[in-house]
């Protein structure tokens, strides 16, 4: 049999001959392997340098944020929107029952005659109709009720003693999944009794509570109006922070924030003297590194007052709209008791006039008495809350991840949270008590998450778990809990990346694995047929030769080897062709964006110094490999055919053809 | 005169029937006159090489082609025998199967019926592998269009039979350089092909034959795209080869002066040796 240099010297002359034919097939399988390796190419690229990056700025900590999977029902979701079971209304009853009888035997201890009309209805008419079997409206549950806010608690009650959902419950599950820490979290809001005092002035207007019109954007971007703010520790806050030798500014009487840069620009760009965020992400390094500069250690003030004084506010600012528009009305009395707004920052409300009869005095507290007594007295109180800026971060834009490239970067790389607004634990904590103000920032807020408490001295809390590797994090994601958002969840805790999606990196991926069968099949079909075409001309237009081989006395095999070493030879063009266009390709890709993408990195962690370049080109040998066994595997496969019949011609009919 | 011309005509008409019977005792005209050439040469002393051992019998072969259904008899009994050393020049009209039974004898082609014994090998016996060492190892080929490759060097070109017998690179490179000079084109070593003219080609295609010292050198018209003095030249070359490597030289030609300088001439006319 033929020596492989000696088959190899002969297969390369023919690699001389049909050199247009040669030309074609090259470029044609080339580029559309070409096209496939540049993919790989940039996917490769991009997941190292964002594997990297988020080694780098996740500092090997893969967080996980977990929340007990609470039952919708136990929450309350469907009351007030479904028909209550028969047993429910029975229980509901009895409870109406019994706070009415607790009403009026408060009132009768006040001597005062009892209107049991006048009580908040348990049930209520469904405001979008139906009918029951028996022509009656469908009743369902009225959720303003008092008692029904009671019946929810014992509900919850219930559930807690044998919920299987506790931190320790995590542990047991997290643990040997291998999470190495748990961190709380805490969110407070105050949204609906805070001013934020702008240049440390209150400005008094009626609150309004429309949220329909706010983008996602705008509602993380409210913090410092509305003072929601989630307490976490430190460190998993710890790269926005400033650095500890530039918080020089820091005073110990304002209670330490973080909050995003694009609110910073948006609530103080006239303070700070702050430009508009640029778009390019170049020009966004220096702008966020000037940001930083600025906003270090800028204190605002926020103004708090209590349910009770919020809605006297609210009242007095009608009373006065009504007696400036009445003053001239014969007819208007004005209320017997007037307040004046408060004249300094968070200042008291002060009695302005006070023309009350000692019958209405008298029954103004025995109104208050039976508040306490009911326990829905409303004090007044106010408090003024500094805040001080101690760092930042740039949100990313979830909105714009499809739009382009850098916007796709930069949602791939920017810190994604819920919140836009941290305040560091261990700071707030080193705080005195009366900076603190702990009576305060304590609430919790109202509604569904006003029995947060309940949960959370139970062990039933939503908890940040640290995982050393990505792929610990990942494996408890997906095989100890259920996605954030699932509806159907069967497992005890819902979890989800937390603070970046360094997750991504397994989206990309698993893109690239759903499409890249397709695309190699569809590579791989055309190139088979455009070789087939190639090799089958060649070997018919070699026939002859082939012929005077075999009459110097070249076997069948040998003729088979010279033919698939030269389409060896061709697949080996093709595969320095794939490359050298996909590497092409990709650098222009990488001189494209790297440094736009590098930049966005940058600003998305507020890291500026050695942070690696961001690269949209990188090797993947094994995937190279593959790719490049594909296409010799299908010059094998287009090659055999046509030589099939070759090696079985009877030399001597293609010598006849002279 | 008319009588005299119708004599005339008569004589005419009886020499011109004779001359009819004597073409078809022959089948055609081109074959009657080829054995009208035949045997109107001298007969020719009998070659010192007809004394040497019998190296290829070829018993009443016959070989049958079907060419759009029908058959063709391009051999149809042939019987030779050839001895070592002998210069053999078959010719014969266009079709008249000579060149069919080059390649029956070189083993390329299987024979209808009959037998080839060459250097004591039944070739039909031969499967393709053993066949086609056969063709590497006892024959030599040298056809009319050369053959050479035309991207290899002459040298490399030699070395083709070399290759097909697993012969080592150190082996036969020198061998090829020594058999190029040997057939003068000892400057062209390391040319190309198209470099050379048909004669130079020609002669490295004899080379190229020479390789694995075969015992049968089969050339298939080797002159037939040559000019005179070329022709002259390569049939000195097939002489010197068989006269200094001792050699069995058959070729096919319809040169008459080139079959003249043969030993022996075989000449076939519709399938049988005439």
């Amino acid at each position: 049999m033929i020596g492989f240099v000696d088959a190899l010297t002969l297969a390369r002359t023919k690699l001389r001959a049909k050199r247009i034919l040669l030309i074609i097939t090259v470029v044609v399988s080339g580029l559309l392997f070409g096209v496939l390796s540049t993919a790989l190419f940039v996917a490769t690229g991009i997941t190292r340098s964002t594997e990297s990056f988020f080694t780098k700025a996740l500092d090997n900590r893969y967080l996980v944020e977990v929340q007990p999977n609470i039952p919708d029902d136990i929450l309350g979701y469907g009351d007030g929107f479904e028909e209550p079971s028969k047993e429910v209304v029975e229980q509901l009853n009895s409870m109406q029952d019994a706070y009415i009888a607790k009403q009026k035997s408060i009132y009768d201890k006040y001597k005062l005659p009892f209107d049991k009309t006048t009580v908040t209805p348990i049930l209520q008419a469904n405001p979008f109709g139906g009918k029951d079997g028996s022509g009656n409206p469908i009743k369902i549950i009225n959720r303003d009720s008092p008692v029904y806010q009671d019946y929810l608690k014992q509900r919850k009650q219930a559930y807690i003693k044998t919920a299987k959902n506790t931190v320790n419950d995590l542990k047991k599950i997290a643990g040997p999944a291998g999470a190495t820490d748990y961190y709380n979290t805490r969110s407070i809001s105050l949204q609906a009794q805070s001013t934020y005092l702008k240049d440390g002035k209150e400005t008094f207007k009626p609150k309004t509570n429309d949220m329909s019109t706010v983008s996602y954007m705008d509602y993380l971007t409210s913090n410092v109006k509305d003072t929601t703010y989630v307490f976490t520790d430190q460190t998993l806050i710890k790269r926005f922070i400033y650095p500890e030798n530039n918080i020089r500014k820091q005073t110990k009487d304002a209670i330490p924030v973080v909050l995003t840069t694009q609110e910073i620009a948006k609530m103080f760009a006239t303070e700070l003297g702050i430009d508009k965020r640029p778009t390019e992400p170049a020009a966004q390094v220096a702008w966020t590194k000037d940001l930083q500069q600025k906003a270090n250690g800028y204190v605002y003030s926020v103004c708090y007052r209590s349910a009770g004084e919020t809605a006297l506010m609210q009242k007095t600012m009608q009373a006065n709209t009504e007696i400036a528009e009445k003053r001239n009305d014969k007819n208007y009395t004005p209320p017997s008791l007037q307040y004046n707004l408060p004249t300094t920052p968070c200042g008291e409300l002060t009695v302005k006039k006070d023309t009350r009869t000692p019958a209405e005095k008298k029954e103004a507290a025995t109104q208050e008495s039976i508040q306490k007594d009911l326990g829905t007295y409303q004090p007044l109180d106010r408090r003024l809350l500094k805040f001080q800026i101690v760092g930042s971060f740039t949100l990313a834009d979830v909105t714009g991840q499809a739009q382009n490239a850098t916007a796709y970067i930069s949602y791939l790389l920017g810190p994604q949270y819920t919140n836009g607004s941290f305040i560091p634990q261990q700071l707030y904590d080193a705080l005195p008590a009366n900076v603190q103000n702990k009576d305060v920032l304590s609430q919790t807020g109202t509604g569904i998450n006003a029995d947060y408490e309940l949960f959370e001295n139970a062990g039933i809390k939503n908890t940040i778990v640290s995982f050393p590797t990505l792929t610990a994090a990942r494996d408890f994601i997906k095989n100890d809990a259920c996605e954030i958002y699932s509806s159907d969840c069967n497992k005890p805790f819902k979890a989800s990346t937390y603070g970046s999606s360094y997750l991504a990196v397994d989206e990309i991926s698993k893109f690239i694995q759903s499409i890249a069968p397709i695309a190699l099949a569809i590579a791989m079909t055309i190139a088979t047929i455009v070789i087939w075409i190639t090799m089958a001309r060649v070997i018919i237009d070699s026939r002859r030769e082939t012929a005077v081989f075999r009459a110097l006395g070249a076997k069948r095999r040998d003729i088979a080897s010279i033919y698939l070493l030269y389409s060896l030879l061709v697949a080996s063009l093709i595969v320095i062709f794939m490359l050298v266009a996909g590497f092409i390709a990709a650098s222009v890709v990488e001189s494209l964006f790297s440094p736009q993408a590098t930049d966005l990195a940058k600003v998305a962690y507020g890291v500026f110094d050695d942070l690696e370049p961001y690269h949209f080109i990188g090797i993947d040998i094994t995937a190279l490999g593959i790719l490049a066994g594909c296409i010799f595997g299908i010059s094998i496969v287009a090659v055999l055919p046509p030589l099939w019949r070759n090696v079985r011609r009877s030399p001597i009919r293609d010598m006849r053809d002279e | 005169m008319i009588q005299t011309g119708g004599q005339q005509h008569e004589q005419l008409s009886s020499t011109d029937q004779k001359i009819q019977e004597f073409i078809q005792a022959f089948g055609s005209t081109d074959a009657a006159i080829s054995a009208i050439k035949h045997f109107s040469t001298k007969p020719k002393a009998p070659s010192i090489y007809a004394n040497n051992p019998v190296i290829m019998q070829v018993k009443d072969i016959t070989r049958t082609y079907k060419i759009h259904r029908q058959k063709v008899e391009a051999l149809r009994g042939v019987s030779l025998e050839v001895h070592t050393g002998e210069f053999v020049a078959l010719t014969g009209a266009s079709g008249s199967g000579k060149s069919t039974l080059l390649q029956l004898i070189g083993g390329l082609d299987q024979p209808t019926s009959g037998s080839i014994t060459i250097n004591g090998t039944d070739i039909q016996r031969l499967r393709d592998k053993k066949l086609s060492e056969f063709r590497n190892q006892t024959i030599g080929f040298v056809f009319q269009f050369f053959y050479l490759q035309p991207f290899l060097s002459l040298r490399t070109n030699v070395e083709v039979p070399g290759m097909f017998r697993h012969v080592p690179r150190k082996n036969r490179s020198p061998r090829a350089k020594e058999l190029l000079e040997r057939v003068g084109l000892s400057e062209y070593v390391d040319r190309l092909p198209k470099e050379l003219s048909g004669g130079q080609i020609q002669r490295a295609a004899i080379a190229r034959a020479l390789l694995n010292e075969p015992k049968i050198l089969l050339a298939d018209e080797p002159t037939g795209n040559l000019d005179k003095r070329n022709s002259e030249e390569v049939i000195k070359l097939f002489q010197t080869i068989r006269k200094e490597l001792g050699t069995t030289v058959i070729i096919v030609t319809h040169n008459p002066e080139i079959a003249a300088q043969a030993d022996r001439e075989i000449q076939l006319s519709d399938g049988v040796i005439v």
